[in-house]
């Protein structure tokens, strides 16, 4: 069992396979039957298999603030997240409609800033952070679309229901795992494929490419993946998704700026690029126009794209509608822009500028998750329930000293899915990432998207650079599963 | 495609084939020195020349033997000649190019460089170097399987034949002229004595090179040099040949578009006409020397043009 | 007063560019201290006028053949109008400018340095002793620092140049919440008749930029012709481009400026 003090509506943690009864519930009902059928012995082996591919395949991450340039396997976990066909559809309505929402605030903020005059997102918050960038006032895009790729971050409470932990506007990174995770499946245990109705994924680069060259009006436009380089933690999925899509994958010193065109040097001569699919941070995208110290970027770029001359996917400015700060008006966006309720819930949220609300952040620290607005990657977080004495006094420092750097959430308990572990099946936290693709076309998901957990027992932190892993995630394409009976 | 992205994977097949010709190199002469009255010592030494390593190596030690070198050759990090520094960079190569090689490329590569790390970590000595000699062959042969037998046919798969043929031919030729050399250099020795040191000279190098079976089919068994050179220099049915080289390397410029290869393109046929049409008494008169080392020259200066046209990027 | 300036700035490379590309915002801009009558910007390749998120005039200028010189070239009649009042009004949002930069971030000196002229008011009375402070402890040392050099070094090194003391003052004032910006451009001296590339700060007080001239203590442009904002000098400068190749560079500036000339 697993035992965590504190929280929001916290009595329980909602299992994905077994309820509080102890039944297996109906939509994994054929896969439960399959695993009682499989000795343990073969999970090892086919687990050890899966390790073994996807080290030769090189399917691995760089670990950040490593010298060495070690490079780890993200740890896979053979057994499936489930996710029912109604419940599916619930989240991909909800993803769509939260994506279309942030892209209009986006166009809004650099254009009319409706949102702020009616006060409705308080204009301070938006146009002090660090992440609005002036150099996207009065550029007009394509479609008035902005984040082009997104990743909403979900977890589920107790109870069950799903929350919206938090919104990747700016370059969210996985989908590879996603994609691989299910190959692995289907390549170690076909049988599980023919017996389960599971939508497939394999489709999403042809999306993801779709998507690209919707996003500029040229004709057979020129798409390429812009990276930093191999020693990025996810240049594999800048590779693979560029090998998936059939387009270059180039470092800034591949391109060029010329006479308001971006340029690639290629073995036949100079070729003109449409569209980037930005890997690369923001801030070094143009050395002549940002950090002056970037070397991954190309020069002049910003003045190419402020023309229209090129698009960028996602674009610049993004950051500030997925800041931490600004997503407790996430549901007033899709209030204000789509006059719609909210399909999906946001997690409640303090935000600690405010002092009213910072004294009850102070006051029930060993019950709140506290996050910077501007982090990422489960770096600068305080997991109350799980903090040492001296983590909470630095946090409480820290709070005092810049509270507005600061958000804070209750603990919530993140479901629990049978994962294989040392120990042999045992339940772990998960939470979901679905990936969004917006178009002129439409916005499209594939159905599921990558389920991370969090290895460590009781832990709450799924992110891969802090020991988390990775699972399938299996969308049945119907919630009634024809029962199959054995001889 | 990528200049960059050209030079990564020209860079790569150079690599791959590097480490593979010194693992050959190494193996024949380590089985040279179990030979009595061989020419084992000159043999070691003729190893650091011809992978330009002799200064590196004696920086850092005093004397010259088998298991010296074998450290030094396979798995030293600090020797920029070694295998471990080959197959590194060719992995590293291939790791920036993931996307334009084919997985099972990819994987004969990464599986090869991780491999090597238990060799490497246990030591490779005079006691297990022919099983690592072989296990090397082996791999470097599921590298050009896997390559010749699944990537497409695009100028990707065209830049690593001219990183491979311009690798091959400069090694056959370094090969030859240093083996030549030290046949040449000791006219003093018995009668008998040279013979039997020059059979084994020519052995090493054919086996070095995989030719010795081919030898004994075109020629019989009798060791000659001027077989030899006719064989790796002027044959084209030998596939480390400096013609079949040629060959393969005009082809594959000739496939690739563009106006910049045009100088590249020239030398290439030049080159390709001069030893297609050369014969060995030619090479005779100037001397196989200074043939050789001129024919060496020609193959530095088609790579940088090559260089210089497709693979430099800003 | 009319200006009519010619102003022509030539690199000159040892060994031939291979490429080269900058950003130029040498366009001044109407306002009420200034109003542009004619300006002329002869660049090779005639590359077109564009603007940036700061509704400045830019140009960027592009050249991948092998080359070994430079030359722009700018002409124009400026009239500078004598009795403003050193406040200008925009369409430009000032709440972005609250926003520190790397080059313009208060450490603890400079938040002392803030602290000790900003704590009781923050009115043009106080920054202009803040502003006489800043060059009482970074006197205008011409080559003292490099283009580099953020606030905190610049203040560090107790020297500057106008770009040093420009960032001063926007540190200190950001820290206090007042939004400022950085704005560059030139300064006629009238006894040499000598123009001169030169930065200064606005700070919003009272719905309007107030100008804040360190360098040379003044509240009231006279002689200061605007051609850019932003929120420092990497955003606001005249000039800022990469090169590949070229060897040493070396600059050759030519200036004429005549002030009340007949116009014709």
């Amino acid at each position: 069992m697993l035992h965590l003090a504190g929280g929001f509506t916290l009595k329980t943690i909602h299992n994905e396979m077994v309820t509080t009864e102890g039944q297996c519930r109906a939509h994994y009902r054929t896969y439960q039957r399959w695993l009682d059928d499989t000795p343990a012995e073969l999970l090892n082996r086919k687990r050890r298999e899966a390790d073994l591919l996807f080290h030769r395949a090189g399917i691995t991450f760089t670990v950040y603030g490593d010298d060495s340039g070690t490079e780890r396997l993200i740890p896979f976990d053979t057994i499936p997240r489930i996710i029912p066909a109604s419940e599916w559809s619930m989240l991909e309505a909800g993803c769509r409609q939260r994506v279309q929402a942030l892209n209009a605030f986006l166009n809004d903020i650099y254009h009319d800033q409706r949102i702020l005059t009616e006060n409705i997102v308080p204009a301070d918050q938006v146009l002090t952070n660090p992440q609005y960038q002036m150099a996207m006032r009065g550029v007009t895009l394509p479609h008035g679309i902005y984040s082009h790729i997104s990743g909403i971050d979900l977890i589920r409470d107790g109870d069950g229901s799903y929350y919206v932990l938090e919104d990747n506007l700016r370059i969210p990174s996985g989908v590879s795992y996603m994609l691989e995770n299910r190959r692995m499946m289907m390549r170690l245990f076909p049988e599980l494929f023919a017996t389960n109705h599971i939508a497939p994924v394999d489709h999403y680069p042809t999306l993801l490419l779709e998507t690209l060259r919707s996003s500029t009006p040229i004709d057979a436009p020129c798409v390429v993946v812009l990276t930093p380089g191999r020693y990025n933690s996810a240049y594999f999925e800048h590779a693979f998704l560029a090998q998936q899509m059939g387009v270059e994958l180039v470092e800034g010193q591949d391109l060029y700026v010329r006479n308001g065109r971006v340029y690639m040097r290629t073995t036949s001569g100079d070729q003109i690029v449409d569209v980037i699919y930005r890997r690369v941070d923001e801030a070094f995208i143009d050395p002549l126009a940002l950090d002056p110290d970037s070397l991954l970027g190309v020069p002049g770029l910003m003045s190419v794209y402020r023309e229209g001359g090129v698009v960028l996917a996602n674009a610049l400015g993004t950051g500030v509608a997925d800041d931490k700060s600004i997503y407790p008006y996430v549901p007033d966006m899709i209030r204000f822009y789509l006059d719609e309720t909210p399909i999906l819930n946001n997690v409640p949220t303090w935000q600690c500028r405010d002092p009213l609300q910072l004294s009850h952040v102070l006051a029930n620290l060993e019950d709140m998750v506290v996050k910077e607005t501007n982090g990422s990657g489960g770096y600068g977080m305080l997991v109350g329930p799980m903090a040492s004495k001296e983590q909470l006094d630095t946090f409480r420092a820290k709070l005092t000293a810049q509270p507005s750097a600061y958000i804070a959430q209750p603990t919530l308990a993140l479901s629990a899915c049978p994962t294989f572990v040392e120990s042999g099946v045992a339940p772990r936290h998960i939470d979901l990432r679905p990936y969004v693709l917006c178009s002129p076309n439409g916005i499209r998901l594939v159905p599921g998207g990558l389920t991370r957990v969090a290895l460590t027992e009781g832990s709450l932190v799924v992110n891969s650079s802090q020991g988390g892993g990775t699972k399938d995630t299996w969308v049945l394409e119907d919630d009634t599963l024809p029962q199959q009976e054995g001889p | 495609m990528l200049s960059r992205t050209a030079s990564h994977l020209y860079w790569l097949a150079r690599y791959m084939e590097r480490a593979d010709n010194l693992a050959r190199l190494l193996d024949v002469s380590a089985r040279l020195t179990l030979l009595p009255r061989s020419a084992a010592h000159e043999g070691l030494t003729a190893i650091l020349g011809v992978s330009g390593a002799s200064s590196a190596y004696w920086s850092t030690r005093s004397t010259l033997n088998a298991d010296a070198l074998l450290n030094f050759m396979i798995g030293d990090v600090t020797n920029s000649s070694s295998i471990y520094h080959c197959l590194q960079s060719a992995r590293q190569n291939a790791h920036a190019v993931r996307g334009h090689i084919t997985s099972e490329t990819w994987e004969a590569i990464n599986t090869t460089w991780l491999e090597l790390q238990n060799w490497t970590d246990s030591g490779v000595t005079m006691r297990n170097a022919p099983e690592f000699f072989d296990w090397i062959k082996q791999r470097t042969h599921i590298y050009r399987g896997a390559l010749y037998g699944t990537v497409l046919r695009d100028d990707g798969f065209r830049f690593m034949r001219i990183g491979t043929c311009l690798e091959l031919a400069d090694n056959t030729l370094r090969l030859l002229d240093t083996k030549y050399q030290m046949i040449d250099l000791a006219p003093d020795a018995p009668k008998d004595d040279a013979t039997i040191r020059a059979d084994y000279l020519w052995q090493t190098l054919l086996q070095a090179l995989g030719a010795r079976e081919a030898y004994t089919q075109i020629y019989s068994y009798i060791l000659e040099a001027s077989n030899v050179i006719d064989l790796l220099v002027l044959r084209d049915d030998v596939p480390r040949s400096l013609l079949a080289c040629l060959d393969e390397l005009v082809q594959a410029l000739a496939e690739l578009e563009g106006p910049n290869g045009k100088p590249a393109k020239r030398l290439a046929g030049e080159f390709y006409s001069r030893v297609r049409y050369g014969d060995l008494d030619e090479i005779f008169t100037q001397g196989p020397h200074t043939w050789l080392t001129e024919a060496i020259d020609d193959v530095a200066t088609l790579a940088s043009r090559v260089q210089t046209a497709y693979l430099e990027v800003a | 007063m009319k200006l009519k300036i010619e102003h022509s700035t030539r690199y000159n490379y040892s060994l031939p560019l291979r490429s080269s590309i900058q950003y130029l915002r040498l366009v001044p801009r109407n306002d009420a201290s200034q109003h542009v009558i004619d300006w002329w910007l002869s660049l090779p390749g005639n590359p077109p006028p564009l603007t940036d998120g700061y509704g400045n005039v830019m140009h960027v200028l592009t050249l991948d053949r092998p080359h070994q010189q430079i030359l722009v070239e700018a002409r124009g009649i400026v009239e500078l109008n004598p009795n403003h009042d050193g406040r200008v009004h925009d369409d430009l949002d000032p709440r972005p400018f609250l926003r520190p930069t790397s080059l313009t971030t208060a450490d603890e000196p400079l938040i002392a340095l803030t602290e000790t002229y900003l704590s009781q008011s923050q009115d043009v009375t106080a920054l202009g002793k803040l502003q006489q402070a800043i060059l009482e402890k970074m006197p205008y040392i011409p080559g003292s620092t490099e283009v580099w050099h953020s606030a905190q070094e610049a203040f560090a090194l107790g020297s500057g140049v106008c770009q040093d003391h420009t960032h001063v003052m926007l540190a200190c004032a950001r820290y206090k919440g007042l939004p400022a910006r950085y704005v560059s451009g030139y300064i006629h001296v009238a006894d040499e008749g000598h123009l001169a590339s030169h930065a200064w700060a606005e700070i919003w007080l009272d719905g309007a930029w107030q100008t804040f001239d360190v360098t040379n203590q003044l509240l009231r442009p006279n002689q200061h012709i605007k051609l850019a904002v932003g929120m420092d000098y990497l955003e606001a400068c005249p000039i800022r481009g990469m090169r590949s190749g070229g060897g040493e560079e070396t600059l050759h500036v030519h200036v004429n400026v005549r002030a009340n000339f007949d116009s014709q």
